[in-house]
């Protein structure tokens, strides 16, 4: 009798850690998942836009955002700080963008070894384990640029390159594949100048370069603000449309007015709107369990210039006008 | 061998030190003496030579402004957004009057509240920071219509005969400036104060109204700076003065307005613009990497920051 009593009992115990168990989980799927997703600058247009991405992509699936921007590419503490607090206070998944990716491998591995879900989006982070990633092919997108550039210059004239930060690696890899293609081309010179990605930096470089080199034939640009200072410097320089080839990176409304009045050639494309609902959706499914690491997904690029800037899909790329937040 | 004239090398010496530099450039690369890149340098050493006064005003009255940097992001931002509802030239003036109103309430929390410079400037940096990113979202502000762009680029891109309209500006306001701190009764008091805060209020100077009005002016002259480059971006980009600050207080320095106060002006604000503006830029016309060039410029504050020091012991 008693061992019969003990055995129900035992049973009873059972099922009672099953049904609490399946409730637990129950509440936990049913509480809102809460990301946070970390930006290195968030008043570049391209961080600008992808927030509209990560945004509308949680408003989807429900999920609560928490943004944090570390107010520029130098703020590799403030970004290390954001995560260690994130860390503390405790979150679902994060999403980061990263300011510098060998300073931030000491927090992302932490952050991995604690087994909170992690996407690095696009500016990577050097860790060595295992991490979901979401990345453009900077490589390929400087590799664009430079093939419009040397293909319209027949091969021939002095290049100014903007690739941005030097402490990024995305903006180190587009400066590499621009290097790369077009040491193939002996009769294109090539002058590199790191700035900040700022339209004064740019404006005031692109200046200067042309007084020492009134030769200068094109600019590769790394981001939007960059590409308007070198607009506008070469227009200060009395330069005709054309004269000068500017290719940039991504199309804000600023670029688009530009490249409509014929002073931006061409620019490089990545939907990183997409990119940005994309990672969310990454993101979710770690949480969920549906999706471990380690994973490398690369996107799509592609060239517009103002012949197919009437044709080519916006949706992964624009936010509507209306959108400011 | 004695020299017949006695040369006072503390007044002379950076002014020399200015042509020197241009010779050795011009040296190096002909092209740094051309018509176009003086025109085009002397237009960026305008927009620093507004702020850096403004600048020089706060130090001269023993203070610093350090949220001038983000008071010229907030008027790029306020000039194009209220050039969407007002107008290119209504727009500009009340795009300027919201820096200078940031100056204002600086000199309120200074003057009135007893909070140091340092402390008041520098909450309003973020504040300022804060409200513009908040306001935009970090937008870049675009797309006016073609004839408010072309009203607004002419003040910072346009020409009057061979010289930049903003280089006639400063000119303008260098000359009242200088009036104002030369010849008038707030000018003298900034020294004052700037020389012994304590005598002066003992000597029953309106110390606090002074103090307002100085770091109104400081952040009117930045707001003026950030206008003027808005006007040659034609667009409003948040953000848009994060690197100027540190260039404002190393050109004041630099010219040789003392961070102890009461030492400076208008002659060394420009002095200061100019030796930045075109060591920048003959750097890069000489082919000298960036890395390079910003620790030149740095370690040229740093020793004017020593001199500074070493002129106050001795």
């Amino acid at each position: 009798m008693k061992k019969k009593t003990a055995f129900l009992a035992g049973v009873l115990v059972i099922c009672f850690a099953l049904v609490f168990s399946l409730i637990g989980n129950t509440q936990v799927s049913a509480k809102q998942l809460e990301i946070a997703v970390l930006v290195p600058n968030g008043v570049d247009p391209y961080f600008t836009a992808k927030r509209y991405g990560y945004e509308t992509e949680c408003e989807k699936l429900g999920v609560k955002m928490l943004f944090y921007d570390a107010g520029g590419y130098a703020n590799v503490n403030k970004q290390i700080g954001q995560l260690e607090d994130l860390m503390q206070r405790g979150i679902d998944g994060i999403i980061l963008g990263a300011t510098s990716a060998k300073g931030t491998v000491p927090v992302v591995d932490k952050i991995i070894s604690k087994r909170i879900p992690l996407v690095i989006d696009n500016l990577d982070s050097f860790t060595k384990k295992p991490v979901l990633r979401i990345m453009k092919n900077g490589v390929l997108v400087g590799q664009l640029r430079a093939v419009y550039i040397v293909e319209h210059l027949k091969g021939k004239g002095t290049v100014l390159v903007l690739p941005g930060p030097s402490a990024v690696s995305l903006c180190q890899d587009e400066h590499r594949g621009f290097v790369t293609y077009a040491k193939h081309f002996p009769g294109i010179k090539v002058i590199t100048e790191w700035t900040p990605s700022s339209p004064d930096a740019g404006m005031k470089t692109v200046e200067g370069i042309l007084q020492a080199h009134p030769d200068l034939k094109a600019v590769a640009c790394f981001s939007p603000p960059l590409t308007v200072g070198a607009v506008r410097a070469v227009q200060a320089s009395g330069a005709r449309k054309g004269d000068i080839i500017v290719v940039g990176q991504m199309l804000d409304a600023g670029m688009e007015t530009l490249m409509r009045k014929g002073w931006l050639q061409a620019t490089v494309m990545c939907d990183h709107i997409e990119m940005a609902r994309e990672a969310v959706r990454m993101l979710v499914k770690e949480i969920k369990g549906e999706l471990k690491p380690p994973l490398y997904h690369q996107i799509d690029h592609y060239l517009i210039t103002k012949d197919t800037l009437d044709r080519f899909d916006r949706k992964g790329s624009t936010y509507p006008k209306e959108w400011r937040k | 061998m004695k020299l017949p004239v006695r040369i006072d090398w503390s007044k002379f010496g950076l002014p020399a030190a200015f042509f020197v530099m241009l010779i050795i450039f011009t040296v190096i690369n002909p092209a740094f003496f051309s018509a176009r890149n003086m025109i085009q340098t002397t237009r960026q050493g305008a927009i620093l030579f507004l702020i850096v006064s403004g600048q020089t005003f706060a130090l001269l009255a023993r203070g610093i402004d350090l949220s001038q940097g983000s008071v010229m992001s907030l008027v790029s931002i306020a000039t194009i957004s209220s050039i969407y509802v007002l107008g290119a030239y209504a727009g500009s003036i009340a795009g300027i009057l919201f820096g200078a109103m940031c100056g204002f309430i600086n000199g309120v929390l200074i003057a009135f509240l007893g909070i140091p410079p340092i402390l008041a400037t520098l909450g309003m940096l973020f504040v300022v920071s804060g409200v513009e990113l908040v306001y935009t979202g970090g937008v870049t502000l675009t797309n006016l219509s073609d004839i408010d762009q072309g009203r607004l680029f002419w003040f910072g891109g346009g020409m009057i005969g061979p010289v930049p309209v903003p280089v006639i500006f400063a000119i303008i306001i260098g000359f009242l400036l200088y009036y104002i701190l030369k010849y008038t009764l707030f000018g003298r008091r900034i020294y004052l104060i700037g020389t012994n805060a304590d005598a002066s209020s003992l000597a029953g100077l309106p110390i606090k109204r002074v103090i307002v009005l100085v770091y109104t002016v400081s952040a009117l002259l930045a707001s003026l700076g950030a206008f003027f480059l808005t006007a040659r971006l034609s667009m409003g980009f948040p953000q848009l003065g994060e690197a100027w600050l540190v260039l404002a207080i190393g050109g004041a320095v630099l010219g040789g307005t003392s961070v102890f106060g009461g030492k400076g002006g208008v002659w060394e604000a420009l002095l200061g613009s100019l030796v930045i503006v075109f060591l920048d830029n003959g750097l890069i016309v000489s082919g000298v990497s960036t890395f390079a060039r910003e620790a030149i410029i740095g370690v040229v504050i740093i020793v004017a920051c020593l001199g500074s020091v070493i002129k106050k012991r001795v």
